[in-house]
Parts: structure tokens; sequence; C-alpha cells
């Protein structure tokens, strides 16, 4: 490694190695892991988080090496959070298409696989009122923006499993109960404003408003969540399902 | 027992998905993020690559590491993914400003300065130095792996690394406005 060649000799300025240092406390955070890994959980086929034991081999060299444990208890976390991957998905994990879901993007091997997409770290809210009326919130606050993750803390696996915890609820109730779900949205916003799943709450949102027909709730709460996740693939496909009503 | 006569078959110690992810997520989530994904888009873009490598997961042969392969499959997408970027951009110049101001932390805005200097030092490399620099400077491979990885021999992965380090040098002496140690 650094001392290989006669080129390592000439370095690199300390103030250069603290901005890497500074990137490698950012980059790959376990955050992102957990995220990353309600993603893919379920392509990768990880039912169960208790089989994601590490491999032989060593991590990546150097940066990140002793991070493994606290990763894998986030990853175990996240994979609760799987199945609210699943939920969300709709056809495109489970197989099991639900009427109010837009419609998966089935050329695309990214939408086709996972559609959750959990994204974020995002801002601490605005001034919102601790326990705000479900169609106050999604009308009136911004919701957090998306993507700060290289600088947000890590959550903690207890937060992120409860997390996973309340939004699994709301995805198991959307289809015969849209309102139960819209009630434990309410709960995971009001106690996890900035969480590190409020891309996958708002998605499940907008589902449960449309599935409660209330299609104007449903496109300002879609306006916002364009705007805080302007990349995500739910956006187009909700706007044409909005479209298509 | 015969071995099946094909070489379709893994080799027996091949790496399974999970194996890949649980040790690696983090490795292509930072290589992305450092090839010049905007922090807003590395996960999605890092989704992609996980794609690929459940898809392509039997080519694997083990002739090469994990992580070179890695690396291999996240720079193709990567690559993909900033010209399709860049088309988007010149629809969304208004949104960008907000979305860079609110990475930056208040309490910790020098560190914060820090990381976008090297940000901005790393887009002013070429797809090649980049590469190089950050598979060995902040990735810590050996400049052999580094090679295997970019495909190009050895010395050119020298050569690519003095190059990089000069540049990034020259672009933090010039934010400082004067010579570095």
């Amino acid at each position: 490694m650094s001392d290989e060649h006669p080129i390592d000799a000439e370095g690199l300025p300390p103030v250069v190695r603290r901005a890497i240092a500074r990137a490698n406390t950012e980059d790959g955070s376990d955050a992102q892991v957990a995220r990353l890994a309600a993603r893919v959980g379920p392509v990768f086929g990880l039912p169960d988080p208790s089989s994601l034991v590490p491999s032989g081999s060593a991590p990546a060299a150097g940066a990140k090496a002793g991070l493994l444990g606290g990763k894998l208890a986030l990853v175990k976390a996240a994979f609760a959070g799987s199945i609210v991957a699943g939920a969300v998905a709709g056809s495109a994990v489970l197989g099991t298409a639900e009427e109010d879901a837009p419609p998966p993007a089935a050329n695309d091997p990214a939408m086709v696989v996972v559609t959750s997409t959990a994204r974020g770290d995002p801002e601490p809210p605005p001034t919102e009122p601790p326990s705000p009326p479900f169609a106050e919130t999604a009308s009136a606050a911004e919701l957090p923006r998306d993507r700060r993750a290289a600088a947000a803390p890590a959550p903690s696996a207890a937060a992120l499993s409860e997390e996973a915890r309340l939004l699994k609820r709301a995805g198991s109730s959307i289809g015969a109960d849209p309102g139960a779900a819209l009630a434990a949205i309410a709960e995971h916003q009001r106690r996890f404003p900035s969480g590190a799943l409020t891309h996958e709450r708002e998605v499940l949102a907008i589902r449960a408003l449309l599935a409660l027909g209330k299609r104007g709730e449903a496109e300002k709460r879609l306006a916002r969540f364009a705007r805080a996740f302007p990349s995500s693939p739910h956006v187009a496909r909700f706007e044409e399902a909005l479209r298509g009503r | 027992m015969a071995r099946p006569a094909t070489s379709d078959l893994p080799p027996p110690d091949a790496p399974t998905a999970r194996q890949i992810f649980v040790d690696h997520a983090a490795f292509v989530l930072r290589i992305v993020r450092r090839l010049g994904v905007a922090p807003a888009d590395v996960e999605d873009v890092a989704q992609e690559v996980f794609v690929v490598v459940h898809r392509r997961l039997h080519t694997y042969d083990g002739s090469s590491t994990v992580r070179t392969w890695l690396f291999g499959i996240a720079s193709r997408i990567v690559s993909d993914h900033r010209r399709r970027a860049h088309r988007r951009r010149e629809l969304l110049t208004d949104e960008l400003p907000a979305a860079a101001v609110q990475e930056v932390e208040p309490a910790d805005a020098g560190a914060a300065e820090l990381r976008a200097q090297l940000d901005a030092a790393l887009a002013t490399l070429d797809d090649a130095k980049r590469a190089v620099f950050v598979l060995h400077e902040m990735e810590e491979m050996t400049m052999p792996e580094v090679a295997a990885a970019v495909g190009c021999p050895v010395n050119t992965a020298y050569s690519r690394l003095r190059e990089a380090r000069q540049r990034v040098r020259a672009f933090f002496e010039r934010a400082a406005g004067e010579a570095l140690p």
C-alpha cells in the first residue's frame, strides 16, 4: 500500500488527508447501508436477518474496518424494513398488486426488483405542531428535503426497527383499511419526522390517500414528495396513476 | 465423483449475493459517491449496482477480487448515471443550490467545507485519474489491485496517481491561497 512505491513519498497534504477522513466518516454510513438493505433485501433473498453473517473475507480494507458489527445490526433492522419495501412495492416484489398501486415500470430492472427507495435522513421538520391532523401535515408542511445522508447521524438500530414496524403496519392494512394505514403513517410522522424511512412513509401515505379516494390530498402530498425526493421512481408512477383517474 | 464438465458453475468458494452485500455495500456506496454521483442520488445508483450484481453474479469467476469486480460494475453504472444526470440538471438548476446548502451542518461547517473541496478537487480529474485516486487514496487498495480494477498496467496506474495527487494538491492550494506542506 502506501509504502510500496517511491511515489508514495510524495504523499498528500494533511488538509487533503483530513478531507478524506471526513469523507470516510460520511460515505457508506451505517444508515446508508441500512436503507440500501431495505431496498435490495428482498431481491437478495434475505428474509431472515439472522442469516446475515459476515463472510470470512475481510470487509473493505482500511476505511470501514471495524464497523461491521454495528452495520449488521442496522442491516437487520432494515430487513424488517424490507417487509415494508414489499408492502410499498406491491406487485413488483411480492406479486400482490393492489388496485390503488401505481403500475410498476416493468421494463426497468431496478423498478421491477425493488421499489422501496428509502433515502434521506432528511432535515428536521419545520415548526410543526406535535400531533397535527394527518391532512394538515400533508398539505401544509414541507417534507424534509431528501439526501443529506452524508452529513446525517446514523439512526439507531432500535429506531430504525420501530420505524419499520410502524410502516409495516401501515403497509399491511392499506388494502383493507386505508384509514388505519393513515393512522399508522401519522404516528410515524409524529415520532420520526426526519426518520430514515421518510420516503417509504410518503409512498404509503399517497397510496392510502388514493385508496380513500382523496385525490386532492394525494396530489398535494405528491407535490411535496416530488420536491423532497425528485429522483424517486415513484413520482412519475404516481403522476401517471393520478392522470389516469 | 465426476465434476460436471461445465464452465458455467461458479467457483466452489464463490460469494453469495448476500455475502457480497454484507461485505461490500458500504464500499459500493462510497465508490458511487466518489466517482461523482450527487449525494441525493447515491443510494439510487448503488441500488442499480446491486441489481446488476444480482443478475451477473454467475459471471463472477473469482479471477479478480470481489471489490475489483464490483468496481467495474459500479463505474459503468455511474458513468451512465452521470450522463443522464447532466441532462436532467439542465432542467433542475434552481433545485440544486437548496439541496447543496442543506447538506452542510452548521456545527461542522469546517469539515463539511473540506469535504466539499475534496469533491470539487475530484471533479477536476478525468475519470481515469479519479478512479485511481479514489481507489488508492480513499479506499486504500494496493496499486496492483487498483490497476486490475481500472484495467491498466500498474505503471500506468502509478502515473495516473501521481498526476491526480498533483491536481488535488493544486486545487487545495488554490483554495487556501498558499502552498501546502
